[in-house]
């Protein structure tokens, strides 16, 4: 028992000092914990409100009332105009500009209010509700977050809809004197005086409709058949497999990353192995050698990027030739931008294993939050924020414009820019301290 | 001009917050002569490997300066003719021995005319040519040694620094690389050996250097650093007499050897003198007088003792 007992305190203790595999056991899964806690917990971050462009048309009281709810929304953030690029105005949302920034992807999807959205005799209300895909829990999460908005006025709206129904058919004296027999039978059975009756029913005060209490989504179920949602997805329709065409940028960046992590982390084995110590002695400068590497691990970037859009081109038939030259644009950008932040790893960490933990940890974080696993519209504000300090957001973005949207160079050079800079100014870093010696 | 010119070279590491600044060489100078094969020597923690690390331009030094075939050793174009054979070096594993001398000769810039044959030629030297096309995961550490040898040399550099050149090799081997060693020192180059098997060292090096902390502590040739100014071998014309070993020179410290002669332990040069003349008035004849050498490791011992103590003190 005693020597089990030291054979057991052994492993222990060597378990504790070896702080890579103390990472990857326990940080690793606390950081996932909190951060996929944060997004699908009861307890965790509210989640952050999904922009959507709203435009009312109609401007009557029902519409208002809509715009008042949304606008209160804790899940919704009603966006209705634009700061206009040629008079540097802002500029009220129409149906037409709200459909072209949808098709452009800098909104999921837009909310139209038309002008009959209240008098047309079919139904009691109408929405126009346009819509990007590019990710179906998103898309499913703004319909949902609408609905539910505009469901919970139904209970005030309904009253408002009889009376005026009531009064445009029957005229106004017909409907006093019928409200009147209705007050009478509550007068007897109820005990209500009919003249209260008669004047809260005649006389609804349409102000009450703004008060923060909300119906139930329960009232709102029964009540659905009164609204009618006229949907229409703008963007990806003719795509032959969706699903994969959104995600599969995702899953490339973070694979991405953990590769040319893994092959920048060689310097280290090539240091233990003394290869690096004997190209330090010959004639070639520190920049040299780093940028072979780089270079190097570039390369190995693009290829595996390549064959894996190649790969989902042959048998899922994402189409990847249509944009292609965007694409390999977007692939060059995004490799560049890994490389760098493997080099950053080697150019911090003491040791191979340090930097393999350090990668492992920092990949599934800037995947989580980046936008690799589900959309950052759906992250809470914060982690919205922390997103966009991530390669992979602006890389995934990137992708999914010219896989998805089949965008041009236009739309996506915020991210080529972002990407490069990002490049640009951790290789930098990484030289600095390699040629002063710092990574051997 | 000298092969390796050092002049107050410091080098101080900062070893974080726990272990504060640590230098590893300490205002030290040093100069290699051209065609000259030079044994660097010091216990573990010495400065040794700063030293080679900072001629090679892998780590800078904090001060003083360090040239290598004349210029300075941050010229890195002068590396072309500089060789490298560092201590337990792994080679790229999936290389045979010949591709690994290929990619050496390419990146050190070797130019000159037939590769294949320079790579053939080093091979036969170092008696690796049958394993050639066979990959380096499967040599044994002597092999490996061999093959680090042929690199370190395929450039055909002026100056070649070798890292515990013979760790791992038999008796046999050694004594080939030794040979090797000569044959280049015979064609002019310089070899700069840092080797912890001072007998080998000892047999090869025209000249030493001994450091410790990261300073010098002595620095000359073999013959210089094992004489013995203590002991002298001393023979005598015909045999000495008993009644004067025990009598008129009962007071010197004389043992007789096998052949006759004798050594004698003086505290001074004046002593051996002084045992001279009183020889000399007894009318004996002295043939010959012999400063006895000790062994390099015998001297590298006693140095390094004197120069820990002098620092404890």
């Amino acid at each position: 028992m005693k020597t089990l007992l030291r054979l057991i305190e052994k492993d222990i203790t060597r378990f504790l000092k070896d702080k890579p595999g103390f990472v990857l056991t326990f940080v690793v899964p606390m950081v996932l914990i909190i951060i996929f806690g944060s997004i699908f917990g009861d307890n965790g971050s509210p989640r952050g409100k999904s922009s959507i462009i709203l435009v009312d048309e109609s401007n009557t009281l029902v519409s208002r009332l809509i715009v008042s709810r949304l606008d209160s929304s804790e899940t919704i953030r009603p966006v209705k105009s634009y700061r206009s690029e040629e008079t540097q105005k802002e500029v009220k949302f129409t149906e037409t500009s709200a459909m072209k920034w949808v098709k452009e992807g800098k909104f999921a999807a837009a909310i139209v209010m038309p002008e009959d959205f209240f008098t047309d005799t079919s139904t009691a209300v109408k929405f126009k509700f346009y819509y990007d895909p590019k990710n179906e829990i998103e898309s499913a999460m703004i319909r949902g977050d609408l609905e539910q908005n505009i469901m919970s006025q139904i209970p005030r709206l309904l009253p408002v809809l009889i009376q005026r129904n009531a009064l445009s058919a029957l005229g106004r004296d017909s409907v006093k004197t019928i409200i009147r027999k209705i007050g009478g039978v509550l007068d007897r059975y109820l005990d209500i005086p009919v003249d209260t009756f008669v004047n809260r029913t005649m006389n609804i005060d349409s102000s009450s409709l703004y008060s923060k209490s909300v119906g139930t989504s329960k009232d709102g179920n029964i009540l659905s058949r009164i609204v009618k949602f006229d949907s229409k997805q703008l963007v990806g329709e003719q795509i032959s497999n969706p699903w994969l065409t959104r995600t599969v940028g995702g899953w490339a960046v973070m694979f991405l990353l953990f590769s040319l992590t893994g092959a920048a982390n060689s310097l280290f084995e090539e240091r233990q192995e003394g290869t690096l110590k004997r190209l330090m002695c010959m004639p070639l400068t520190r920049t040299q050698i780093l940028l072979g590497k780089y270079l190097y691990t570039m390369l190995l970037g693009v290829v595996q990027l390549s064959v894996l859009f190649f790969f989902s081109w042959v048998f899922f038939r994402v189409d990847i030739f249509s944009n292609f030259f965007n694409l390999f644009i977007v692939i060059i950008c995004s490799v560049a931008a890994a490389v760098s932040f493997g080099m950053l790893i080697t150019s911090v960490a003491k040791s191979l294993s340090q930097a393999a933990s350090i990668s492992t940890l920092v990949v599934l974080i800037m995947s989580a939050v980046g936008g690799s696993w589900f959309p950052t519209s759906i992250l809470p504000d914060w982690m919205q924020v922390l997103s966009k300090a991530t390669i992979t957001y602006w890389s995934v973005e990137a992708f999914q414009q010219v896989l998805w949207r089949q965008s041009s160079i236009g739309p996506i050079m915020i991210n080529i820019f972002v990407l490069l800079t990002i490049a640009l100014l951790i290789n930098s870093f990484a030289l600095i301290r390699f040629k002063k010696g710092n990574i051997l | 001009m000298h092969a390796v010119e050092v002049n107050n070279l410091t080098k101080i590491y900062s070893g974080g917050m726990k272990s504060g600044r640590i230098a590893a060489l300490k205002n030290f100078s040093l100069n290699v002569e051209e065609g000259k094969i030079f044994g660097l020597l010091g216990p573990n923690g010495a400065g040794k490997t700063t030293l080679i690390k900072i001629l090679l331009g892998i780590t800078s030094a904090t001060h003083g300066d360090a040239k290598i075939l004349g210029s300075d050793v941050s010229d890195y174009h002068i590396k072309k003719h500089v060789g490298y054979l560092p201590e337990n070096h792994k080679f790229p594993s999936y290389l045979t021995g010949e591709q690994l001398l290929k990619f050496i000769a390419d990146l050190s810039g070797y130019e000159t005319g037939n590769i294949n044959g320079r790579i053939d030629e080093l091979l036969e030297m170092v008696a690796m040519f049958k394993w050639k096309k066979t990959k380096i995961k499967k040599y044994s550490k002597g092999m490996m040694q061999r093959i680090g040898l042929a690199q370190a040399m395929i450039n055909d550099p002026d100056l070649i620094f070798l890292d515990e050149p013979t760790d791992g090799v038999d008796p046999i081997g050694r004594k080939e690389i030794r040979d090797i060693l000569s044959h280049l020192k015979s064609k002019g180059k310089t070899i700069f050996v840092n080797s912890h098997l001072l007998s080998e060292v000892e047999v090869i090096s025209d000249r030493v250097a001994i450091l410790n902390k990261g300073e010098l502590i002595t620095e000359g040739t073999v013959d210089d650093l094992t004489s013995n100014r203590e002991l002298y071998r001393i023979s005598f014309e015909g045999d000495l007499p008993e009644t004067i070993l025990t009598g008129e020179l009962a007071e010197y410290s004389l043992n007789r050897l096998e052949d006759k002669s004798y050594t004698l332990k003086v505290t001074n040069v004046n002593s051996l003198n002084d045992f001279i003349d009183r020889v000399r008035a007894l009318h004996l004849n002295i043939h010959s007088i012999v400063p006895q050498k000790s062994s390099l490791e015998d001297m590298f011992i006693s140095l390094i003792k004197e120069s820990n103590g002098k620092n404890n003190k």
